[in-house]
C-alpha cells in the first residue's frame, strides 16, 4: 500500500510501462518499415527488424512479470485475483496467465512476437526488398492488440482499494491437463496464420509477385494447421472428459471459430501447391492467406465480444467489439486495395488441360474447403444475424451444422482418395481403371461384408434436408476403405519404383521415398489420419446412452449379477405397451455391458468435497473394469458441481460412466451411461495426422544429413533400426491413447456418514425419461434454455430440461403421439420460448442460403476451369513450345540438361 | 579492431552481465530454484535483450547514408525469373517420369509431355546463358553490384576505425 491506502505492486507498475513501451516501439516499427522498404533505404528497414526483436523481448519482460504476479500470489493485480488462488498448484498458475480475456490477448501479442522474430531473422536477408513492409504489417498487428490491451484490458490494472487476501482462482473445468494445452495450441495455430498474410502483404506492397514469398510461408501455414488441428483435438478430448455429455463435438461457437480458419489453411496448402507447379492461381493463394488470417481474427471477435452466446466465450464487450470490427475493416480494405492494385501483375495466362488432373481435383478441394468455411461461419453467426434483421434470435443446433457438413466432409473424404492417384496436367484416360481399381475393390468389398457382417450401417440419415435421405454410415466405411486403397497403392507402388531407379531394399526406398518426397507422402499420411478419424466420426451414429436410478449399492456376486446391477428399460412396445428391455449391446463389438453400483464413497480435501461411485463393468458376465464416477463440489465455487467421467476405453467402443447425482443420506444415485462406439479412431486418427504434418515439416538439411552414403551392412541396418523406431514410436502413441482418462477414488479424508453433502446432483437426469422415439426426437429438438453447453433437453441433466421432459410427454399423451404429437410439442415450445428453443431453424433462409452459396460456387468454378481449359487429354502447344520442339538441339545443351536433371534430388 | 571482433567482444559483454545478473539472483534466493526466481531470471533476460535491441535501433536508424546502399535493394530481373522456370520445368519432367513410373501416364503421354518441357527446358538454359556472356543483366552484372555494395560498407568501417589505428601507430 502507498501513504494514501491505494494498492502499490511494482509489478504491476512496471509491466504497464513494458507495455507502453512496446506500444511505442510497435508504432516506429510500421513507420520505419514502410519508409524503408518504400523508399530503399536499409537504415530504416533494419532499424524495423531490430525493433521487432526489441518488442518481442519487451512482451516477454511484460508476461515474465505477470506470470511473477501469478506465482507470488500479487492479489492487488485484479487479473492475478481473478483467475488464481493461493491453493491452486504451480503449474496452473502459470497457465492461468491465459485463463482469461485480458491475459489471453497478452498471450496472443507474446505467440506472435515469438514467431515473428524467428520468421524475419530466418527471413529478412532472403526478402530484403521487402522486409520492411512485413515487419510493417505485423507490428500494425501488435499495436491493434496493445491497444486493446492498454485502453481497454491492461492485464496489469489493479485494485484501487484493498485487495482481497486470497483469489477466486482458475474455473475448475479450466483445471484440466487437456485444458492447459488446449488454448495455447489454438493461440499458437492463429498466430502462425499472421505470417504467411504479413508475407502476402509484403509481396503486394513491394511487387515482388515471384514464388519467392509462398516458399517461406508454406511452412508457416503447415505450422498454423498443425496447431490448429492439436487445438481443435485437444478441445474435443477436453470436452469428453470434462464435461460429462458424452460427445466430444457440439459445434459451439468457440469451436467453430478455430475451425474456419483451419478450412483455408488447408486450401492453401493443397492450392499452393498448384502455384509451385504451374504457376496458377497467385491471386486465390493471396485472398487465402487473407482469408486465412481474416477468420482467426473473426474468430477473436467472436468469442470475446459477445456476438454469440456460449459456455467457452469470454463474455460480452461492445467497446471490444467495436474495436474488431474497425480492425477487420482494415484488413480488407488493405489486403483487397492491394491484390487490385497489383492484379495486373499477379495475372498470368494459364492453361488447364484437363479435369482429370491433380489441378483439378485441388480446385474442387478448395472449392469444398472454402463452402465449409463459409457455411459454418454463416450457421455460427445466424442467431446473431437473425436477432438483427427481425429480432428475435434462433438457435442452430449441432443437427442443422450436421446435415450439411456430413456431405462436404464425405466429398472431401473421397478427394482426398482420388486426387493422389491423379496425374499433374492430366492423366491418361486408358490409365484410369489401372489406378482406380484396387482401391474401388476394396471399397466394394467392404461395403458388402459391412452389410452382410453389420446391417444397421445401412440405416438411412438425412443430408442437406429431411426429405433427403442415404445410407450415410455405409457410404462413409466404403469410402474410409477406399481412402485406405488409395494410399496403400501409392506408397506401395511408390516404394517398388524408387527400388527399380535405386536398387536399394524395400524399406530404405520407402525411407527415402518418404524424406525426397516429404511433402507428397506427408500429406499422404494427413489423409490417413483423416481417414481414420472419419472411422471413429461414423460411430457417433450408433451412440446409446441411458439413464438409471439405482436405489441402493449391492453386494457383487460371484456372476457379477445381484440386486444393483442394471441394465435398462429402452423403449416401450408401441402395440403391447411393455417395456421392452435389454442388456447394452456394443454395435460393433457385440459385447454384453452390464453393470453394478457396488458403494459410495464421500471424500474431502482442502479444495473440495467429492462424491464417487464405484462400479463394476461386465461384458458377458465377465468383470472387466471397475470405474469411479464422481461428482465433485469445489469449496470456492459455491453451486458449481464438476462431473468427473469414468471411461473404460476399448477398440470398438468406449463405455462412459457419469453419476449424474446421489443423495448420501439414503445411497441412492442415479446414473448416466452411454457407450460411444469407434470414438478411440478419432484421437488415433489426429496421431497419424501429426505425423504426416511432421514428416511435411522435415527440413531439408536433415535430409541432406541422410542423404545416399555407401551402402554398408551398418548403413543398412540403421535404417533398418530407424523404421523400427518410428513403428515402435507410433504402436506408443496409438497404446497411450487407449489409457483415457478413469479417475479412481478422490483422495482426501473419508467423511462419515451423514455429515457433508447430502444430496449431490438430485438425479434429474433420470427423471422423465422418452418412452417411445417421437418422445426422443422431440426432446432432442428442443434446447434447454438454462443456458448450459447448449444441450438439448434430451442430453441435459438440469431440473429445467427434467421438467421441459415432462412437459413434452403430457403434450404427448394429451395429442396421441405419433407426427401430430410432434407437431403439437415443437408449437407449444414455440409459443412459449420462441423459435430460439428449436435446435433446427425452421424458417427457409438458413437453408436457402447456403444452397444458393455452393452453387454459385460450384458454377464459378466450372467457369474458371472451363474459361482455361484448353483441350481435353491434349496439352496445348503453346507457340513457344512448338517452335522449341521443331528445333534441332545441340547436344551440348542437351547434356546440360541431362545433368540438371541428375542433380535433382528427387 | 575488425567489426567482427567488435561484434563478439559485445556479445561477450552481454553474455557477461546475463550470467552476473542470473548469479545475483540465485544469490539474493539462497540458490533455490522455485517458480519465482526462474520467472524473474526469464524477465531479466528479457530486459537484456530489450535493452540491445533498442540500442540497435537507434544505430541502424541514425548509421550514416552509405555509398551502393541502393545495390543492396535486389530487384527482379529476368535472370531470376528463367532460373525459377527453369527449375519447375526440371521438376515437372521428374514428376511426369515418376507417374509414368506409378502408371498414371501412358508411355505416349509421358514421353510428349517431357518432350515438351525438356525443349523449354534447353530454350530456358540457352537463354541463360546468353545472359552470362553479356545481355542486359547477366550474373556478372549481379556479382559486381553485390560486391560494390559490400565493398562500400567495408570502406565505410574502415573510415571509422581509422582514426584509431592511426592514434595506435603515432603513440
Amino acid at each position: 500500500m502507498n501513504d494514501q491506502g491505494v494498492p502499490f505492486s511494482p509489478i504491476a507498475v512496471v509491466g504497464t510501462v513494458s507495455l507502453l513501451a512496446a506500444y511505442a516501439l510497435a508504432a516506429w516499427c510500421v513507420a520505419a518499415g514502410i519508409a524503408g522498404n518504400a523508399r530503399k533505404n536499409r537504415r530504416l528497414v533494419s532499424s524495423s527488424v531490430y525493433g521487432l526483436y526489441g518488442f518481442g523481448a519487451l512482451i516477454g519482460l511484460a508476461s515474465a512479470l505477470i506470470i511473477y504476479a501469478f506465482v507470488t500470489h500479487d492479489f492487488s493485480i485484479k487479473y492475478v485475483a481473478m483467475t488464481s488462488k493461493t491453493s491452486m498448484s504451480t503449474w496452473y498458475k502459470v497457465t492461468a496467465f491465459w485463463g482469461g480475456l485480458d491475459g489471453s490477448l497478452l498471450f496472443w501479442s507474446l505467440v506472435l512476437a515469438i514467431f515473428s522474430t524467428i520468421a524475419i531473422a530466418v527471413n529478412h536477408r532472403r526478402h530484403r526488398d521487402m522486409i520492411g513492409f512485413v515487419v510493417a504489417t505485423i507490428m500494425v498487428v501488435q499495436v491493434f492488440f496493445l491497444s486493446l490491451l492498454i485502453f481497454n484490458k491492461n492485464p496489469f490494472a489493479t485494485y484501487l482499494t484493498m485487495p482481497p487476501a486470497d483469489g477466486r482462482g482458475l474455473n475448475p473445468l479450466l483445471q484440466n491437463y487437456w485444458m492447459v494445452i488446449h488454448p495455447p495450441s489454438l493461440y499458437t495455430g492463429f498466430v502462425a496464420a499472421t505470417i504467411p498474410f504479413a508475407f502476402g502483404i509484403g509481396a503486394l506492397a513491394s511487387g515482388r509477385l515471384d514464388d519467392m514469398w509462398l516458399g517461406s510461408v508454406r511452412v508457416w501455414m503447415l505450422i498454423c494447421f498443425g496447431f490448429l488441428s492439436l487445438g481443435l483435438i485437444l478441445g474435443g478430448r477436453w470436452a469428453y472428459e470434462e464435461l460429462g455429455w458424452g460427445g466430444y463435438w457440439a459445434w459451439d461457437p468457440v469451436e467453430n471459430a478455430g475451425f474456419m480458419p483451419w478450412f483455408t489453411a488447408t486450401a492453401f496448402l493443397h492450392s499452393a501447391l498448384i502455384q509451385e507447379q504451374r504457376g496458377m492461381m497467385k491471386t486465390w493463394n493471396l485472398c487465402l492467406v487473407t482469408i486465412t488470417f481474416f477468420l482467426t481474427i473473426f474468430g477473436t471477435f467472436m468469442t470475446r465480444s459477445g456476438a454469440v452466446q456460449s459456455v467457452h466465450a469470454f463474455g460480452e464487450d461492445n467497446e471490444l467489439a467495436l474495436d474488431f470490427i474497425v480492425f477487420m475493416a482494415v484488413i480488407l480494405v488493405v489486403a483487397i486495395g492491394l491484390i487490385v492494385y497489383r492484379s495486373n501483375k499477379l495475372s498470368k495466362k494459364t492453361e488447364f488441360e484437363s479435369f482429370i488432373s491433380r489441378e483439378f481435383a485441388f480446385l474442387l478441394n478448395n472449392w469444398i474447403l472454402l463452402a465449409c468455411a463459409f457455411f459454418v461461419l454463416f450457421a455460427t453467426m445466424f442467431p446473431t444475424i437473425s436477432e438483427a434483421l427481425d429480432g428475435s434470435r434462433v438457435s442452430v443446433g449441432p443437427e442443422f451444422f450436421n446435415k450439411w457438413m456430413t456431405p462436404f466432409g464425405l466429398t472431401l473424404l473421397f478427394l482426398a482418395g482420388a486426387a493422389p492417384l491423379l496425374a499433374w496436367r492430366k492423366t491418361t484416360v486408358e490409365r484410369l481403371w489401372n489406378q482406380f481399381a484396387f482401391p474401388t475393390c476394396l471399397m466394394a468389398g467392404t461395403v458388402v461384408l459391412l452389410l452382410i457382417f453389420f446391417p444397421q450401417t445401412k440405416e438411412l440419415s438425412s443430408i442437406f434436408a429431411e426429405q433427403v435421405e442415404l445410407p450415410i454410415s455405409l457410404i462413409n466405411f466404403g469410402l474410409i476403405a477406399f481412402v485406405f486403397g488409395s494410399i496403400a497403392q501409392e506408397f506401395w507402388r511408390g516404394m517398388m519404383v524408387r527400388t527399380r531407379q535405386t536398387g536399394s531394399d524395400p524399406i530404405t526406398s520407402l525411407l527415402g521415398l518418404m524424406l525426397i518426397k516429404r511433402r507428397k507422402y506427408g500429406g499422404y499420411l494427413v489423409h490417413l489420419g483423416v481417414a481414420i478419424m472419419f472411422f471413429g466420426f461414423a460411430g457417433k451414429a450408433y451412440d446409446q446412452m441411458i439413464d438409471r436410478t439405482v436405489d441402493k449399492p449391492g453386494i457383487v456376486t460371484a456372476d457379477g449379477k445381484g440386486a444393483s446391477s442394471f441394465s435398462l428399460p429402452f423403449e416401450k412396445d408401441p402395440d403391447t405397451g411393455k417395456i421392452k428391455t435389454h442388456n447394452f449391446v456394443g454395435p460393433f463389438s457385440k459385447s454384453t455391458y452390464t453393470f453394478t453400483y457396488e458403494r459410495l464413497i464421500h471424500t474431502s480435501d482442502d479444495h473440495k468435497d467429492a462424491i464417487t461411485a464405484q462400479i463394476g463393468v461386465y461384458d458377458g458376465g465377465e468383470r472387466i473394469a471397475t470405474r469411479y464416477p464422481a461428482r465433485w463440489d469445489y469449496h470456492s465455487e459455491e453451486g458449481q458441481q464438476t462431473t468427473e467421467v469414468a471411461i473404460r476405453v476399448r477398440v470398438a467402443e468406449d463405455v462412459y460412466l457419469v453419476l449424474t447425482g446421489a443423495n448420501l443420506d439414503t445411497q441412492q444415485a442415479n446414473f448416466r451411461v452411454f457407450i460411444n462406439p469407434l470414438i478411440l479412431w478419432v484421437w488415433l486418427g489426429f496421431l497419424m495426422l501429426a505425423l504426416g504434418t511432421l514428416v511435411c515439416l522435415i527440413p531439408q538439411f536433415v535430409v541432406d544429413l541422410v542423404s545416399p552414403r555407401p551402402r554398408t551392412p551398418l548403413g543398412r541396418a540403421a535404417d533398418v533400426v530407424v523404421t523400427i523406431l518410428i513403428a515402435c514410436g507410433l504402436v506408443f502413441g496409438f497404446a497411450s491413447q487407449a489409457h483415457a482418462a478413469a479417475p479412481k477414488p478422490a483422495t482426501g479424508e473419508h467423511v462419515p456418514e451423514g455429515m457433508g453433502m447430502g444430496n449431490a446432483g438430485g438425479g434429474y437426469a433420470a427423471q422423465n425419461r422418452p418412452t417411445t422415439p417421437v418422445a426422443e426426437k422431440a426432446m432432442k429438438e428442443l434446447i434447454c434454455p438454462c443456458g448450459c453447453a447448449r444441450q438439448d433437453i434430451f442430453h441435459c441433466d438440469c431440473e429445467s430440461a427434467a421438467r421441459l421432459r415432462g412437459k413434452v410427454l403430457a403434450i404427448l399423451d394429451q395429442s396421441g403421439g405419433g407426427d401430430e404429437g410432434y407437431k403439437a410439442v415443437i408449437d407449444a415450445f414455440v409459443a412459449d420460448y420462441g423459435e430460439k428453443v428449436l435446435a433446427t431453424p425452421k424458417s427457409s433462409f438458413p437453408w436457402l442460403l447456403p444452397t444458393f452459396a455452393a452453387v454459385i460456387g460450384l458454377g464459378a468454378l466450372v467457369f474458371f476451369a472451363g474459361r482455361h481449359w484448353v483441350k481435353r487429354g491434349v496439352a496445348k502447344p503453346t507457340p513457344e513450345n512448338a517452335a522449341a520442339a521443331a528445333q534441332p538441339v545441340e547436344d551440348r545443351y542437351v547434356d546440360k540438361l541431362d545433368d540438371e536433371l541428375a542433380d535433382i534430388n528427387e | 579492431m575488425s567489426d567482427d571482433t567488435l561484434r563478439w567482444v559485445w556479445r561477450g559483454v552481454a553474455g557477461a552481465v546475463l550470467v552476473i545478473g542470473w548469479l545475483f539472483i540465485l544469490i539474493v534466493n539462497n540458490f533455490r530454484f522455485s517458480a519465482p526466481v526462474v520467472v524473474i531470471a526469464l524477465a531479466y533476460l528479457a530486459i537484456i535483450a530489450m535493452v540491445i535491441n533498442l540500442w540497435r535501433v537507434g544505430t541502424a536508424a541514425v548509421a550514416p547514408e552509405q555509398e551502393g546502399e541502393e545495390a543492396w535493394v535486389r530487384p527482379i530481373g529476368p535472370r531470376t525469373e528463367l532460373e525459377k522456370e527453369k527449375k519447375t520445368l526440371l521438376k515437372a519432367i521428374k514428376e511426369a517420369e515418376f507417374d509414368h513410373a506409378m502408371g498414371k501416364l501412358s508411355k505416349a503421354d509421358a514421353d510428349e509431355m517431357i518432350r515438351t518441357y525438356r525443349a523449354r527446358a534447353i530454350e530456358v538454359i540457352k537463354e541463360l546463358d546468353r545472359l552470362d556472356a553479356g545481355g542486359n543483366e547477366g550474373a556478372r552484372a549481379e556479382i559486381q553490384r553485390e560486391v560494390q555494395a559490400r565493398l562500400a560498407l567495408e570502406k565505410k568501417s574502415k573510415k571509422k576505425n581509422a582514426p584509431a589505428e592511426a592514434e595506435k601507430v603515432t603513440s
